[in-house]
C-alpha cells in the first residue's frame, strides 16, 4: 500500500494537538475524571469516530469512566492498552480501528501514549489525596498534643502548684508568728500566685478549652471579649461542627484578629453562619487600611486548617475600608480519620 | 443554730489537693462532712449529710470538661438547700451564667483562689449566708472588655467601680466597706448604674449578680 507522507505527517501534528490539550488539562489540576473524558473524546476524534471507552479496574468490579466516539464498540476491541498506577493495572481503554495494519499500528501507539498520559494524572491525584491525608493527620496529631498538654497544665502541674500553695499556707498557720518566717512563706505564696497565673494563660493559649466544652458560639465570645479593639460577633447557627471544623473556623477568626490589631483596624466584624451544606465566617475589619500586601501572610496558618478540612479561605482588600476573610467549610469535609472523637483517653494523666 | 458550724462537702479527683482544702477548712473553723474524687461519691455524700455547702471542681471524670455543672444542677435539683462554690482552673462567663441561673447562693472561682486564705474563707462564709459570688477576674475581663457605643461610657469611673463589685456579688453594705464610703453613697451609686444601665432594680443578692453579669456579657 502506498505510504502518503503528507497525510502521515499531518496525522501526527493532530495527534500532538490533541495530546497536548489533554496533558495541559493535567497539568492546571483538572479532576482526573474531567482529563479522561477530554482523553476519551481526543481519541475517538482521531481515530475517525470509532467507539472509545475508558474503564476503572476497582475493588468491586469494572467502572465505566468515559465512553465517546460510535455508540456500539467493536467486539473484541481492536485496541486495548493498560492504565497503569505504580506497579498495577489501575485501568484500560478499548478503541476500535481499522484493519489497514499501519494505521492500526499508529492507532494502537496513539492509544498507548493516552493511556499514559492518564496514568500521570491518577498517580498525581493519589499523591494529592496522600498529601491532604497525611496534612489532616499531622494538624489532628499536633492539635491533640496541644489539648494534652493544655489539660496537663490544668488538670496536673496548675493543680499541684495550688495543693504546694496550700501546704505553704499550712506550714504559716504551724509557725508562731514572732519565728519572723511568716512573711518569707508569703514571698512564696505571692510568687506561687503569679506562677498560677502565668501558667493560666499559657494553658489558654494552647488550646481553647472552651471550644471543646461549649462550641464556637462561647470559645469566640470569650476571644472577643479579650480582644483590645471592640469585635461584633454575630453566631447566625447552633450547629456543632466536627472539632476540626470548628477549630479552624475558631483559629481563622483569632488570626484574623491578631493582624487586624496588627495593621491598625479599629474595629471588627465577625459573623458566623451555616446552612444546609456549609459553615461559613465572613470576618471584616473596619479601619485604617495599612499596605494590603502583607496582610495576608498571617492567615496562613488558618488557610491550612481550612483547607486540611475541605473548606476555602479567601481575602479581599476593600478600598478605603479593611479587608474581609471568608472562611467556607463544606459540613460532608472528609477530615483526618483520628479526629472524630471528642474525648481522649486520659491514660497520660492518671499516675 | 449560731454554735453550728457551716458543714461542707468537696469534688475534686486530685486526692492531695481536696485532702488538702479539706484540712485548711476544718482549721478555719468549718466541718468537712465529707470528699469526693467524682460527681457521683459528691452526690452520694450530699445525699447522706445534706451539707450547707458543696465546693466543686468543674472538671471532673467522666468528661473532665464541664461535668461540675452538671454536678451542681443535680444537687440543686436534690437538695436545694445545699450552697454551690464551683472551683475551675480558668474561669468563663458561660460557666458563670449556667450556674447562677441554676440558683441562688452560687460561686464561681478560680481554684488558685483557695491560696489566698483570708479570702477564700470570707467568700465561703458569702455564699453560705446567702450570697452569690463570680471571680473578679471575670468581672474585670467583662469590665474592661472593648465594646463600640458602649452602655458603660455613661458611668463615671467610681460607678465601674462599684459595678464590678456588686458583679462579684456584694451587698452595698460589703461595697460601701470595700471603697470606705457610707452605705448611702453607695446606693446612690447603685441606683444610678442601674438605671442608667437599664438592668431591672431587685432587692435579691442573687438576682443582682444575674442581672449585672448578662448586662455585661451582652452590652
Amino acid at each position: 500500500m502506498p505510504v502518503d507522507p503528507h497525510a502521515r505527517h499531518e496525522r501526527q501534528t493532530r495527534r500532538e494537538a490533541a495530546l497536548g490539550r489533554v496533558a495541559l488539562l493535567i497539568a492546571r489540576g483538572a479532576a482526573p475524571q474531567v482529563s479522561i473524558r477530554g482523553a476519551a473524546e481526543e481519541i475517538a476524534d482521531l481515530l475517525g469516530g470509532e467507539h472509545v471507552s475508558i474503564y476503572q479496574d476497582a475493588p468491586g468490579g469494572w467502572l465505566t469512566l468515559a465512553t465517546s466516539g460510535a455508540a456500539s464498540p467493536r467486539d473484541p476491541p481492536s485496541i486495548v492498552a493498560s492504565i497503569t498506577s505504580g506497579a498495577a493495572r489501575w485501568g484500560e481503554i478499548h478503541a476500535g480501528s481499522t484493519d489497514d495494519p499501519e494505521l492500526h499500528g499508529e492507532h494502537t501507539r496513539l492509544v498507548e501514549e493516552f493511556a499514559n498520559l492518564l496514568a500521570t494524572t491518577i498517580s498525581l491525584a493519589d499523591a494529592r489525596r496522600d498529601l491532604l491525608d497525611s496534612r489532616a493527620r499531622i494538624l489532628a496529631a499536633s492539635d491533640a498534643d496541644r489539648r494534652r498538654v493544655e489539660r496537663q497544665l490544668h488538670d496536673g502541674a496548675q493543680q499541684q502548684i495550688v495543693t504546694l500553695a496550700l501546704h505553704v499556707k499550712e506550714l504559716r498557720a504551724s509557725y508562731p508568728t514572732e519565728s519572723g518566717l511568716q512573711d518569707r512563706l508569703d514571698q512564696i505564696s505571692s510568687e506561687i500566685q503569679s506562677m498560677l497565673e502565668e501558667l493560666r494563660i499559657l494553658a489558654r493559649d494552647l488550646h481553647p478549652a472552651l471550644l471543646t466544652s461549649d462550641g464556637l458560639d462561647a470559645s469566640l465570645r470569650a476571644l472577643a471579649r479579650r480582644s483590645p479593639i471592640p469585635v461584633t460577633l454575630t453566631i447566625a447557627t447552633d450547629r456543632r461542627a466536627p472539632g476540626p471544623v470548628e477549630l479552624a473556623i475558631y483559629y481563622t477568626v483569632a488570626e484574623a484578629l491578631k493582624i487586624a490589631v496588627q495593621s491598625g483596624a479599629n474595629q471588627l466584624s465577625v459573623t458566623v453562619e451555616a446552612d444546609e451544606s456549609f459553615f461559613r465566617a465572613t470576618i471584616v475589619d473596619a479601619g485604617i487600611s495599612r499596605a494590603a500586601s502583607g496582610r495576608g501572610r498571617g492567615l496562613v496558618g488558618a488557610a491550612d486548617r481550612v483547607e486540611t478540612v475541605g473548606g476555602t479561605l479567601a481575602m479581599a482588600i476593600l478600598p478605603g475600608e479593611g479587608a474581609r476573610i471568608v472562611a467556607e467549610v463544606p459540613f460532608g469535609a472528609t477530615i483526618g480519620r483520628e479526629n472524630s472523637s471528642r474525648f481522649e483517653p486520659r491514660e497520660a494523666l492518671d499516675h | 443554730m449560731g454554735t453550728d458550724r457551716t458543714r461542707i462537702a468537696l469534688a475534686d479527683d486530685d486526692l492531695l489537693f481536696r485532702v488538702g482544702l479539706a484540712n485548711l477548712l476544718e482549721r478555719s473553723g468549718f466541718e468537712v462532712v465529707g470528699h469526693a474524687g467524682d460527681g457521683a461519691e459528691l452526690l452520694a455524700i450530699v445525699r447522706e449529710h445534706s451539707p450547707d455547702l458543696a465546693v466543686i471542681d468543674i472538671r471532673m471524670p467522666p468528661t473532665h470538661s464541664r461535668d461540675g455543672l452538671e454536678v451542681a444542677r443535680q444537687i440543686r435539683e436534690e437538695s436545694p438547700r445545699t450552697a454551690i462554690l464551683l472551683l475551675s482552673a480558668h474561669i468563663e462567663v458561660e460557666h458563670a451564667m449556667d450556674l447562677l441561673a441554676s440558683g441562688e447562693r452560687s460561686g464561681y472561682l478560680l481554684k488558685s483562689r483557695v491560696t489566698d486564705v483570708d479570702e477564700f474563707i470570707e467568700t465561703i462564709a458569702r455564699i453560705a449566708d446567702g450570697g452569690s459570688v463570680v471571680d473578679p477576674a471575670l468581672v474585670q475581663e467583662l469590665v474592661s472588655a472593648r465594646r463600640t457605643n458602649d452602655p458603660l461610657d455613661a458611668l463615671t469611673p467610681r460607678e465601674r467601680e462599684v459595678l464590678a463589685l456588686m458583679a462579684e456579688g456584694r451587698s452595698n453594705a460589703g461595697i460601701a466597706q470595700q471603697l470606705w464610703v457610707t452605705e448611702g453613697t453607695v446606693e446612690k451609686h447603685v441606683h444610678h448604674i442601674l438605671g442608667n444601665l437599664r438592668i431591672q432594680q431587685t432587692d435579691l443578692d442573687h438576682r443582682r449578680v444575674l442581672a449585672v453579669l448578662t448586662f455585661l456579657e451582652s452590652r
